[in-house]
Protein backbone atom coordinates (compact mmCIF):
# COMPACT_ATOMS: atom_id res chain seq x y z
CA UNK A 1 0.00 0.00 0.00
CA UNK A 2 1.46 3.31 -1.06
CA UNK A 3 0.99 6.53 0.87
CA UNK A 4 2.77 9.30 -1.05
CA UNK A 5 4.92 9.92 -4.09
CA UNK A 6 7.19 12.97 -4.46
CA UNK A 7 9.65 14.33 -6.96
CA UNK A 8 12.29 16.71 -5.61
CA UNK A 9 14.62 18.59 -7.96
CA UNK A 10 18.35 18.94 -7.45
CA UNK A 11 18.12 22.16 -5.41
CA UNK A 12 15.56 20.72 -2.97
CA UNK A 13 12.31 22.13 -4.35
CA UNK A 14 9.30 19.83 -4.47
CA UNK A 15 8.16 19.72 -8.09
CA UNK A 16 5.54 16.97 -7.92
CA UNK A 17 3.55 15.33 -5.16
CA UNK A 18 0.84 12.73 -5.11
CA UNK A 19 -1.24 11.48 -2.17
CA UNK A 20 -2.83 8.03 -2.01
CA UNK A 21 -5.61 6.96 0.35
CA UNK A 22 -4.36 6.33 3.86
CA UNK A 23 -1.52 8.86 3.90
CA UNK A 24 -0.70 11.11 6.85
CA UNK A 25 -2.21 14.62 6.84
CA UNK A 26 0.41 17.04 5.59
CA UNK A 27 -0.23 20.65 4.61
CA UNK A 28 1.58 22.48 1.81
CA UNK A 29 4.26 24.05 4.04
CA UNK A 30 5.09 20.60 5.43
CA UNK A 31 5.54 19.30 1.92
CA UNK A 32 7.86 22.13 0.90
CA UNK A 33 9.89 21.51 4.05
CA UNK A 34 9.99 17.82 3.24
CA UNK A 35 11.61 18.44 -0.14
CA UNK A 36 14.39 20.54 1.36
CA UNK A 37 14.86 18.15 4.30
CA UNK A 38 15.17 15.11 2.09
CA UNK A 39 17.82 16.73 -0.10
CA UNK A 40 19.80 17.71 2.97
CA UNK A 41 19.52 14.23 4.48
CA UNK A 42 20.61 12.64 1.22
CA UNK A 43 23.75 14.79 1.19
CA UNK A 44 24.49 14.30 4.90
CA UNK A 45 24.15 10.53 4.70
CA UNK A 46 26.90 10.58 2.06
CA UNK A 47 29.12 12.74 4.26
CA UNK A 48 28.86 10.56 7.39
CA UNK A 49 29.86 7.35 5.57
CA UNK A 50 32.35 5.41 7.73
CA UNK A 51 35.90 6.28 6.66
CA UNK A 52 37.28 4.15 3.88
CA UNK A 53 33.94 3.37 2.24
CA UNK A 54 32.59 4.89 -0.95
CA UNK A 55 30.35 7.88 -0.18
CA UNK A 56 26.75 7.27 -1.19
CA UNK A 57 23.42 8.92 -0.39
CA UNK A 58 20.53 7.21 1.32
CA UNK A 59 18.22 4.89 -0.58
CA UNK A 60 15.64 3.56 1.87
CA UNK A 61 14.49 4.92 5.25
CA UNK A 62 12.69 2.35 7.42
CA UNK A 63 10.45 3.11 10.35
CA UNK A 64 7.80 1.20 12.26
CA UNK A 65 4.92 2.64 10.25
CA UNK A 66 6.33 3.31 6.78
CA UNK A 67 9.21 2.83 4.36
CA UNK A 68 10.55 5.69 2.26
CA UNK A 69 12.49 4.85 -0.90
CA UNK A 70 14.51 7.62 -2.50
CA UNK A 71 15.95 7.05 -5.97
CA UNK A 72 18.34 9.72 -7.23
CA UNK A 73 18.77 10.11 -10.98
CA UNK A 74 22.24 10.98 -12.37
CA UNK A 75 21.06 14.62 -12.75
CA UNK A 76 20.16 14.95 -9.07
CA UNK A 77 16.37 14.65 -9.32
CA UNK A 78 15.03 12.51 -6.47
CA UNK A 79 12.01 10.24 -6.81
CA UNK A 80 10.60 9.39 -3.36
CA UNK A 81 7.96 6.83 -2.59
CA UNK A 82 6.42 6.45 0.87
CA UNK A 83 4.74 3.07 1.44
CA UNK A 84 3.90 0.76 4.30
CA UNK A 85 6.63 -1.37 5.87
CA UNK A 86 5.95 -4.58 3.95
CA UNK A 87 6.47 -3.17 0.47
CA UNK A 88 9.39 -4.58 -1.51
CA UNK A 89 10.82 -3.57 -4.92
CA UNK A 90 10.15 0.11 -4.28
CA UNK A 91 13.25 1.08 -6.22
CA UNK A 92 11.87 -0.57 -9.37
CA UNK A 93 8.71 1.56 -9.09
CA UNK A 94 10.77 4.72 -8.62
CA UNK A 95 12.84 3.84 -11.69
CA UNK A 96 9.66 3.34 -13.71
CA UNK A 97 8.44 6.75 -12.52
CA UNK A 98 11.78 8.20 -13.68
CA UNK A 99 11.12 6.70 -17.10
CA UNK A 100 7.67 8.33 -17.23
CA UNK A 101 9.23 11.60 -16.06
CA UNK A 102 11.64 11.61 -18.98
CA UNK A 103 8.85 10.63 -21.45
CA UNK A 104 5.96 12.85 -20.33
CA UNK A 105 7.73 15.76 -18.65
CA UNK A 106 11.17 16.31 -20.12
CA UNK A 107 10.10 15.65 -23.70
CA UNK A 108 7.22 18.09 -23.34
CA UNK A 109 8.29 21.33 -25.14
CA UNK A 110 6.26 23.49 -22.74
CA UNK A 111 8.02 22.23 -19.62
CA UNK A 112 10.59 24.52 -17.99
CA UNK A 113 13.29 22.66 -16.12
CA UNK A 114 13.03 22.61 -12.29
CA UNK A 115 9.45 23.93 -12.33
CA UNK A 116 6.28 22.36 -10.95
CA UNK A 117 4.94 19.44 -12.97
CA UNK A 118 1.32 19.88 -14.03
CA UNK A 119 0.63 17.51 -16.91
CA UNK A 120 -2.38 15.24 -17.27
CA UNK A 121 -0.44 12.59 -19.17
CA UNK A 122 2.13 12.25 -16.41
CA UNK A 123 -0.56 12.21 -13.68
CA UNK A 124 -2.40 9.46 -15.55
CA UNK A 125 0.70 7.28 -15.91
CA UNK A 126 1.69 7.73 -12.25
CA UNK A 127 -1.84 6.84 -11.14
CA UNK A 128 -1.72 3.70 -13.28
CA UNK A 129 1.75 2.75 -12.04
CA UNK A 130 0.94 2.93 -8.34
CA UNK A 131 -2.61 1.62 -8.58
CA UNK A 132 -1.64 -1.63 -10.31
CA UNK A 133 1.04 -2.50 -7.78
CA UNK A 134 -1.18 -2.07 -4.71
CA UNK B 1 29.50 -6.91 9.87
CA UNK B 2 29.47 -3.91 12.17
CA UNK B 3 31.58 -0.91 11.16
CA UNK B 4 31.03 1.71 13.87
CA UNK B 5 29.04 2.19 17.06
CA UNK B 6 27.99 5.45 18.73
CA UNK B 7 25.99 6.41 21.81
CA UNK B 8 24.48 9.92 21.93
CA UNK B 9 22.42 11.48 24.67
CA UNK B 10 19.31 13.58 24.05
CA UNK B 11 21.28 16.86 23.90
CA UNK B 12 23.65 15.65 21.22
CA UNK B 13 26.80 14.84 23.17
CA UNK B 14 28.57 11.75 21.96
CA UNK B 15 29.03 9.54 25.02
CA UNK B 16 30.77 6.67 23.31
CA UNK B 17 32.43 5.82 19.97
CA UNK B 18 33.79 2.48 18.79
CA UNK B 19 35.39 1.79 15.41
CA UNK B 20 35.53 -1.89 14.44
CA UNK B 21 36.83 -1.55 10.91
CA UNK B 22 40.38 -0.60 11.78
CA UNK B 23 40.40 2.01 9.01
CA UNK B 24 42.41 5.20 9.41
CA UNK B 25 40.64 7.38 12.03
CA UNK B 26 39.28 10.81 11.02
CA UNK B 27 41.30 13.90 11.84
CA UNK B 28 38.42 15.43 13.78
CA UNK B 29 35.89 12.85 15.03
CA UNK B 30 33.87 15.46 16.99
CA UNK B 31 32.79 17.19 13.77
CA UNK B 32 31.56 13.94 12.29
CA UNK B 33 29.73 13.08 15.52
CA UNK B 34 27.93 16.42 15.50
CA UNK B 35 26.96 15.89 11.85
CA UNK B 36 25.63 12.42 12.62
CA UNK B 37 23.56 13.68 15.53
CA UNK B 38 22.15 16.59 13.55
CA UNK B 39 21.20 14.35 10.67
CA UNK B 40 19.55 11.81 12.97
CA UNK B 41 17.62 14.53 14.77
CA UNK B 42 16.20 15.76 11.45
CA UNK B 43 15.44 12.24 10.29
CA UNK B 44 13.62 11.43 13.52
CA UNK B 45 11.41 14.52 13.38
CA UNK B 46 10.62 13.86 9.73
CA UNK B 47 9.56 10.30 10.53
CA UNK B 48 7.43 11.55 13.41
CA UNK B 49 5.63 13.88 10.99
CA UNK B 50 4.82 11.01 8.63
CA UNK B 51 3.49 8.56 11.22
CA UNK B 52 -0.29 8.09 11.31
CA UNK B 53 -0.63 8.32 15.08
CA UNK B 54 1.06 10.61 17.62
CA UNK B 55 4.08 8.91 19.17
CA UNK B 56 6.37 9.96 22.02
CA UNK B 57 9.52 8.25 20.77
CA UNK B 58 10.23 8.53 17.04
CA UNK B 59 9.50 5.32 15.11
CA UNK B 60 12.58 5.74 12.86
CA UNK B 61 14.64 2.51 12.97
CA UNK B 62 17.14 2.45 10.10
CA UNK B 63 18.22 3.67 6.69
CA UNK B 64 20.23 2.04 3.89
CA UNK B 65 22.69 3.48 1.39
CA UNK B 66 24.85 1.71 -1.19
CA UNK B 67 27.81 1.36 1.15
CA UNK B 68 26.35 1.11 4.69
CA UNK B 69 23.24 0.68 6.82
CA UNK B 70 22.53 2.77 9.90
CA UNK B 71 20.47 1.27 12.74
CA UNK B 72 19.22 3.37 15.65
CA UNK B 73 17.44 2.72 18.90
CA UNK B 74 16.07 5.68 20.86
CA UNK B 75 15.15 4.98 24.47
CA UNK B 76 12.48 6.90 26.39
CA UNK B 77 15.25 8.62 28.36
CA UNK B 78 16.60 10.15 25.15
CA UNK B 79 19.63 7.91 24.68
CA UNK B 80 20.46 7.06 21.09
CA UNK B 81 22.30 3.86 20.21
CA UNK B 82 23.59 4.13 16.63
CA UNK B 83 25.22 1.34 14.65
CA UNK B 84 26.81 1.53 11.16
CA UNK B 85 26.85 -1.88 9.47
CA UNK B 86 27.14 -3.61 6.13
CA UNK B 87 24.14 -2.71 3.89
CA UNK B 88 22.79 -6.28 3.70
CA UNK B 89 22.38 -6.65 7.44
CA UNK B 90 18.86 -7.40 8.72
CA UNK B 91 16.98 -5.26 11.21
CA UNK B 92 19.08 -4.98 14.37
CA UNK B 93 16.53 -3.50 16.79
CA UNK B 94 16.64 -6.63 18.94
CA UNK B 95 20.43 -6.55 19.28
CA UNK B 96 20.40 -2.82 20.08
CA UNK B 97 17.79 -3.54 22.78
CA UNK B 98 20.02 -6.28 24.14
CA UNK B 99 23.01 -3.94 24.19
CA UNK B 100 20.97 -1.35 26.10
CA UNK B 101 19.35 -3.71 28.59
CA UNK B 102 22.29 -6.00 29.29
CA UNK B 103 25.65 -4.49 28.42
CA UNK B 104 24.90 -0.78 28.96
CA UNK B 105 22.81 -1.21 32.11
CA UNK B 106 25.25 -3.61 33.73
CA UNK B 107 28.56 -1.92 32.92
CA UNK B 108 27.62 1.75 32.74
CA UNK B 109 24.52 2.50 34.81
CA UNK B 110 25.48 0.20 37.68
CA UNK B 111 29.04 1.49 37.70
CA UNK B 112 29.30 3.80 40.75
CA UNK B 113 32.09 5.79 39.11
CA UNK B 114 30.10 6.67 36.02
CA UNK B 115 29.05 10.33 35.80
CA UNK B 116 25.91 10.84 33.73
CA UNK B 117 26.22 13.04 30.62
CA UNK B 118 29.97 12.42 30.49
CA UNK B 119 31.88 10.17 28.12
CA UNK B 120 31.85 6.47 28.94
CA UNK B 121 35.39 5.46 29.88
CA UNK B 122 34.78 1.99 31.28
CA UNK B 123 37.20 -0.48 29.70
CA UNK B 124 35.00 -3.47 30.56
CA UNK B 125 32.03 -1.93 28.76
CA UNK B 126 34.12 -1.41 25.63
CA UNK B 127 35.41 -4.97 25.81
CA UNK B 128 32.01 -6.59 26.31
CA UNK B 129 30.46 -4.44 23.58
CA UNK B 130 33.24 -5.27 21.11
CA UNK B 131 32.86 -8.98 21.88
CA UNK B 132 29.13 -8.82 21.28
CA UNK B 133 29.35 -6.76 18.09
CA UNK B 134 31.89 -9.16 16.58
CA UNK B 135 29.37 -11.99 16.98
CA UNK B 136 26.81 -10.12 14.84
CA UNK B 137 27.70 -11.72 11.53
CA UNK B 138 24.39 -11.07 9.77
Amino acid sequence: MHYNFFIVNKIGLLIYERKFPGCAQLDSSDLIRFGATLSALHLLSAVVTPSGLKKSGLKIISSKFFKLCCFQSPTGVKFCLVSDSNTTDMEKLCKKAYQYYSDYVLKNPFYELDQQIRFEGFDREIEKLFAIKQ
Amino acid sequence: MVYEFYIFNNVGNCLFYLNLRGATPDKNPQDKQKLIFGMLHTMKSMCKKFSPQAVSVSPFTSYVTDSYKLHILETSSGLNFVMFTHPDMMDQTHSLKWIYSTIYCTFVIRNPFYEPKKMITSVVFKQKLEEYLLTLAR
